[in-house]
């Protein structure tokens, strides 16, 4: 993770301290992530609470069972982050109720029938101007269903609802946006650690 | 190559689930068929890596904003009342689980082999020494019905994991991960036990045994929690693909799914769960005391 300005084997010995129930080694990776941690689930979740709340679990998951994390299998900072995610989704679909979650799309649908794009009005919100910059090389299509996926947490029938798309074209766009991505953060990607899935 | 560049077009629609998985966007019935397929997969398996990896990066990208300074306090807090998993303690095989409605306290079990990890004795003699194995697990599962709900507490031992797992799959190794968990019946209209809902640290599991299998394109099995009234709440959604003991994960536990008086199962058209029940229930059960 290159904020952190830290190597893979810092992160390593800091893990091998945990494992052996150093509570202190817990200390110095949360004040290493928790910066990361924090802001991807308050992106997600839109919610200072509930981003803190998440973030503490996220911590006292790697605190109970730092075993999930496989080196073997990837990057420690790239994990970790695969976990902030998976539990912040799990939370803005647990903590949005079916009334909000439908108010939600609700509220972008009459605008599609106006003709205007509702994706393009859900990403304003959900995506910060870094993050659409790093975004801007790629097919709108392609963002939109990648963006609302990955940082509003819905589903990919849910992203297929709100932009209009059927199904089988937003996973096709998923694909294709992942790939172009790749290449579009190809230097960025060689500063991080290689990842392994995450099944939070 | 990486795993996100190769085209194949036989390979096609797993390369699509490979990354709506990494973004955890499937529908339950697409992320039940990409997880079997995952584990046998190594091109998906570098698919969902490539696919993390780019997602790790653009959250280097957004605008740092930190928490309040007592998160941390609250973190560090936390985590002396928290339990851990052992990353390596000594197996043990359990005498069988024989609750009798309190705590399922496996710690006398019979050593197995103690000596192995000799290096984790130190883990090994903490506090949360009730060591389980996924035998005991198993046990565990099997003896649910007509005990009511239990506070279990279960730990892994990830040697007997890699065993038994083999066996029963990981439907015991998610119960056995799970930490400290209560366990609630779900009986149907004759009074069998064809599911219990299993609340633990982190997540929230229907284990099925006996619900009949869903047509997962266009059905839903929906879990309810009741009220003191007895009104209903959805609380998530999962299939029952095998009419054989199943788990499947249907939501978190810190967002109050452990408070209700009750909960239910409906199986419902669609694949959303509707605001309330439109179908009768096809399971119940009450949290005792």
């Amino acid at each position: 993770m290159s904020r952190t300005g830290l190597s893979p084997a810092d992160d390593a010995a800091l893990l091998a301290r945990l494992s052996s129930g150093e509570s202190d080694a817990l200390a110095q990776i949360y004040d290493r992530y928790h910066r990361q941690v924090f802001s991807l689930a308050l992106r997600i979740l839109g919610d200072h609470i509930l981003a803190e709340d998440t973030t503490q679990e996220v911590f006292l998951a790697l605190w109970r069972d730092p075993t999930k994390f496989d080196p073997a299998k990837g990057g420690f900072a790239s994990w970790l982050l695969s976990l902030a995610h998976h539990r912040s989704v799990d939370a803005v679909r647990r903590e949005e109720s079916q009334r909000r979650r439908r108010d939600r799309l609700a509220e972008l649908e009459p605008a599609a029938l106006m003709g205007e794009d509702p994706s393009e009005k859900a990403l304003e919100r959900l995506v910060g101007a870094d993050v659409r910059t790093a975004l801007a090389e790629l097919p709108a299509v392609q963002r939109e269903a990648l963006t609302l996926a990955y940082f509003g947490g819905y589903t990919q029938r849910e992203v297929a609802a709100l932009t209009g798309a059927p199904l089988g074209t937003v996973k096709t766009r998923m694909l294709a946006g992942m790939r172009r991505l790749r290449h579009v953060l190809g230097s960025a990607l060689g500063d991080l650690p290689s990842t392994g899935g995450v099944q939070a | 190559m990486s795993g996100l560049d190769r085209f194949d077009t036989a390979h096609a629609e797993w390369d699509e689930l490979a990354v709506g998985w990494a973004l955890r966007a499937l529908e339950p019935d697409d992320e039940d068929r990409f997880t079997a397929h995952l584990r046998g997969c190594e091109r998906c398996a570098a698919s969902v890596q490539d696919s993390g990896r780019v997602l790790a990066a653009l959250v280097e990208q957004l605008p740092l904003q930190s928490p309040s300074p007592q998160l941390r306090t609250r973190l560090l807090a936390e985590i002396g009342r928290t339990r851990r998993n052992p990353a390596a303690a000594p197996a043990r095989v359990p005498e069988p689980a024989m609750p009798d409605g309190e705590l399922i306290d496996l710690s006398a079990a019979r050593g197995r082999s103690r000596t192995r990890h000799a290096t984790t004795a130190k883990a090994s003699r903490s506090t949360w020494t009730r060591i389980s194995t996924l035998v005991a697990a198993a046990a565990a599962v099997l003896a649910i019905a007509g005990l009511g709900v239990w506070n279990v507490s279960l730990q892994t031992d990830r040697d007997a994991a890699t065993s038994v797992a083999a066996e029963r799959g990981e439907i015991l190794q998610d119960l056995a991960s799970a930490g400290e968990v209560s366990m609630t019946p779900l009986r149907d209209g004759d009074g069998r036990a064809v599911a219990t809902l299993v609340r633990g640290s982190a997540q929230t599991m229907v284990m099925t045994n006996g619900l009949r299998v869903n047509d997962s394109s266009d059905q839903i099995y929906v879990l309810w929690g009741l009220n003191e009234v007895g009104e209903p709440r959805p609380l998530g959604t999962f299939d029952v693909v095998s009419g054989e003991l199943d788990m499947r994960t249907v939501g978190s536990t810190n967002s109050g799914i452990d408070t209700f008086n009750g909960y239910a199962v409906t199986l419902e058209s669609g694949r959303r769960a509707p605001v309330a029940p439109t179908l009768p229930m096809v399971a119940t059960g009450q949290v005792t005391p």
